[in-house]
């Protein structure tokens, strides 16, 4: 009868303790997807800047969060490096007529983050009208203390 | 102290330093290739499952949260994307995929490729070749492929696709 008791207990502490334990990690990952949804907005809004002067305001925070090695794919299937998209956001080949994006769905794996979304932006890239919304998704990564992009990929939404 | 006896331990420290950091880096860029190797291994096994329709394989590699964007930008989920295999409405014609470029960052490797298969998808056959990231994270000590997208090629500098046209 004691031992059954005590077993009991075992269970219910360690039930107890397995449970602090997810509540913890749920807290934690609820805490990093704020962070990475402050940063890509942040992102966002540097862009947007950055785009507008030609270069002259934003870069430096777009540089914060662009990591080194960016890979970045266009909605054309081009890979562009950090330079080259930096290059192609100064250069005047985007414009953006109005910005959206909505449908966040964020997955947290420690210091990576995959945050997928949709992006509704109206945009004149190379001289054309692009008013199709695109799929997009984004890689973060913790790099020295700080949530960098790391790969980000674009893709024109043909079905739903 | 003189200014020689200075100079040579400056020497001594720096020649130290300098080969306690290479020491370091190589092992990291051997670490590196090592994972190339072991992701290039799984996406061989994931590639053949696909091209079978073999669901056990394919469920052994997908995370359990996969996000797959595919190149009509629709989002599929694990469940998703082995049911299209298993149901047959994705057939591969040929299959043809590579140019495989790797960014590993510890135990996350971003992987970038291009995809010239001729793939036959609820029955339209898509011959444009496809560019490709996915995701790979150590989860309990295994690689998952845990995010994919892909988006066809209709814009890239010459010579950019030149894994699809050898």
């Amino acid at each position: 009868m004691r031992s059954v008791f005590v077993l009991f207990l075992v269970t219910f502490a360690i039930r107890g303790v397995v449970d602090s334990q997810k509540t913890d990690s749920a807290n934690a990952n609820a805490d990093i997807e704020k962070q990475i949804l402050k940063i890509d907005d942040e992102k966002d809004h540097a862009m947007q800047r950055y785009v507008a002067s030609h270069g002259q305001a934003g870069g430096a925070e777009l540089d914060q969060i662009y990591a080194d090695d960016l890979v970045f794919v266009t909605t054309h299937g081009a890979l562009l490096s950090k330079a080259q998209r930096m290059e192609d956001l100064r250069s005047g080949n985007l414009k953006f007529i109005s910005f959206g994006r909505d449908s966040y769905e964020l997955h947290v794996y420690g210091d990576t983050v995959v945050m997928t979304g949709r992006a509704t932006s109206e945009v004149i890239y190379q001289g054309k009208v692009n008013k199709v919304p695109r799929r997009f998704t984004n890689v973060y990564i913790k790099l020295g203390g700080q949530w960098r992009l790391v790969a980000h990929q674009a893709t024109t939404i043909s079905e739903q | 102290m003189t200014i020689l006896r200075r100079l040579v331990i400056w020497a001594a420290l720096t020649a130290t330093l300098s080969g306690v950091l290479g020491a370091q880096e190589q092992p990291a860029a051997s670490q590196d290739a090592e994972i190339e190797k072991e992701i290039l291994s799984i996406e061989a096994l994931k590639n053949n499952a696909m091209q079978k329709g073999d669901a056990k394989v394919l469920e052994e590699i997908y995370g359990d949260s996969l996000i797959f964007v595919n190149a009509r930008g629709k989002v599929l989920t694990k469940k998703d994307r082995v049911k299209e295999f298993v149901s047959g409405t994705v057939k591969y014609n040929s299959f043809r995929q590579g140019d495989y470029r790797f960014h590993i960052y510890g135990n996350t490797a971003v992987v970038t490729g291009v995809a010239c298969s001729v793939v036959d998808y609820h029955g339209s056959v898509n011959q444009t070749p496809r560019r490709f990231t996915s995701v790979y994270v150590k989860l309990d000590g295994h690689w998952r492929f845990v995010a994919h997208q892909a988006t066809l090629v209709t814009d890239s500098p010459p010579g950019d696709l030149q894994y699809c046209n050898n």
